[in-house]
C-alpha cells in the first residue's frame, strides 16, 4: 500500500526522544470521485456511432471509340426494378421491346414485397447463376430508396446487379402507374 | 463492572487503488478519442444492414444535402493544405498560409472555390453562419469533380471516396455525381450509411 512505515526502527531502549510522526497517508477519496466524474463525463460525451459503409462500383464509361459489347439476356434471367415517387416501387421480368403496363407490378420496400419477388425470380430463372438484377432509379427516387435496394441486393445475395437509367418505354408506363394513386 | 468497549474505528479502505483505476481509464479514454471537426452540414443517412466500417483515414466524402447541395471533405488533416494548393494552382487563385491553416481546419466545406478564399478570411464564429452554397457540379463545369480526382489521383491515390447522402435526398443528385467521376475515371464508391440490424 501507499503508505510510508513511519513506526520508529531502532527500538525503545535508546533514550533519545522522539517526536511522534504524522502518517503520510492521504485520503484518496475525493480524487477517484473526481477520476470517475471525468471519466463519466468523457463517456457520455463520446459518441461510437460510426457509420457504417457499402461498396458501390460503377461500370467503367466506354470511350468513343470503342464498340459497345452487349449480351443478350433472357427475360425470365433478369428482374428490373424502377424506384419512384413517395417510395413506390415497381417491378417487371420483360424487356423493353415485349414490356406492357400489365408486366410491370407494383410492389413496396417490405420483406414480402420486393425481396420476395427476387428471391421468386431468382428461383424461377432459367440460369440461376446469371440472374440479373437491373436497378431503375426514376428522376422521383430518392437517395434511401437506391440504399435500400442495395441493401435487398445483398440481402438476397444477388450478385449480378447493375444501376442503369430507366428506358423511355418504361418511363411512360411508369408515369401512367404512378398516376394511379397507391391501393 | 463496565464491559471493556473495544474503540470503534470507522471502516476505512484504502482509495489508492480505485484512484489508479479510475486515471489509467480516464487517460486511456482521452487517448482514443478522435476528435470531429466542425462539420457544415447535417446529414441523415439511410441505414443498411452492411456491416463493413468506415476506414478512420484515407477517405474523401461527398456529402449531399437534401436540397442537392454538394460537400466535399478529406479525413486527413494534413493532406487538406497541399489539395488545396493544388487546386488553388488550378483555378489561379492566390493563397496565402493564413488561408492554407484556415482550410486544414475545415472537415469539409460546400462552396464554390472562387468563394472559398472569401470564407477563409471570416473570423470562425462567422463561419458558422454562412449559408453555403454548395460546391458547383454540372456538366459542363465541376468543381466537385476536380476536388475528388485532385485528391485521389495527385495527392492520395490509396484514399477511398464515401458518398454519404441524406436519406432524403433525390436520386438525380446522386447520378450527376457519378456521372461526373464516371467521366474521371473513378468509378468505385463507398456508400455512408446509418447501421440497421439484419432481416431474419
Amino acid at each position: 500500500m501507499a503508505e510510508i512505515d513511519t513506526s520508529s526502527g531502532g527500538g525503545k531502549g535508546d533514550g533519545k526522544v522522539r517526536v511522534k510522526k504524522q502518517s503520510a497517508r492521504v485520503d484518496m477519496t475525493p480524487m477517484v470521485d473526481l477520476g470517475f466524474l471525468l471519466i463519466t463525463f468523457f463517456v457520455f460525451t463520446t459518441t461510437f456511432s460510426k457509420p457504417n459503409m457499402m461498396k458501390l462500383n460503377m461500370p467503367e464509361k466506354p470511350k468513343d471509340d470503342e464498340p459497345i459489347e452487349t449480351s443478350e439476356m433472357k427475360e425470365s434471367n433478369t428482374i428490373s426494378i424502377l424506384m419512384g415517387k413517395d417510395n413506390r416501387i415497381f417491378y417487371h421480368q420483360k424487356s423493353a421491346k415485349t414490356l406492357t403496363p400489365e408486366f410491370m407490378i407494383e410492389s413496396d420496400y417490405s420483406k414480402e414485397g420486393i425481396r420476395t419477388a427476387i428471391l421468386k425470380g431468382k428461383v424461377n430463372a432459367t440460369s440461376p447463376e446469371k440472374f440479373t438484377v437491373v436497378i431503375k432509379p426514376t428522376d422521383d427516387a430518392t437517395y434511401k430508396n437506391t440504399v435500400d435496394i442495395l441493401d435487398e441486393m445483398s440481402i438476397t445475395k444477388s450478385e449480378l446487379y447493375a444501376i442503369v437509367d430507366p428506358t423511355p418505354g418504361e418511363l411512360d408506363i411508369y408515369k401512367q402507374k404512378i398516376a394511379v394513386p397507391k391501393k | 463492572m463496565p464491559a471493556i468497549k473495544p474503540k470503534r474505528k470507522g471502516p476505512v479502505m484504502d482509495m489508492t487503488a480505485m484512484c489508479d483505476v479510475a486515471f489509467l481509464l480516464l487517460s486511456f479514454f482521452i487517448m482514443t478519442t478522435q476528435f470531429k471537426g466542425q462539420e457544415s452540414v447535417t446529414i441523415d443517412t439511410p441505414s443498411s444492414i452492411s456491416q463493413t466500417k468506415i476506414p478512420e483515414t484515407g477517405v474523401a466524402t461527398i456529402s449531399i444535402d437534401p436540397s442537392g447541395k454538394y460537400y466535399f471533405g478529406i479525413s486527413n488533416a494534413r493532406e487538406r493544405g497541399e489539395l488545396f494548393q493544388r487546386m488553388a494552382q488550378k483555378y489561379g487563385v492566390s493563397v496565402n498560409n493564413g488561408d492554407l491553416q484556415s482550410f486544414e481546419k475545415l472537415a469539409d466545406f460546400g462552396i464554390s472555390i472562387a468563394g472559398l478564399k472569401q470564407y477563409l478570411n471570416l473570423p470562425p464564429e462567422d463561419q458558422l453562419n454562412v449559408k453555403m452554397a454548395g460546391i458547383p457540379n454540372d456538366s459542363t463545369k465541376s468543381e466537385l469533380g476536380d476536388w475528388v480526382s485532385t485528391y485521389l489521383k495527385e495527392v492520395n491515390t490509396s484514399a477511398k471516396l464515401a458518398i454519404r447522402g441524406d436519406a432524403a435526398t433525390n436520386y438525380p443528385a446522386v447520378k450527376q455525381v457519378l456521372n461526373e467521376l464516371g467521366k474521371r475515371d473513378i468509378n468505385k464508391f463507398q456508400l455512408i450509411t446509418g447501421v440497421e440490424g439484419a432481416p431474419n
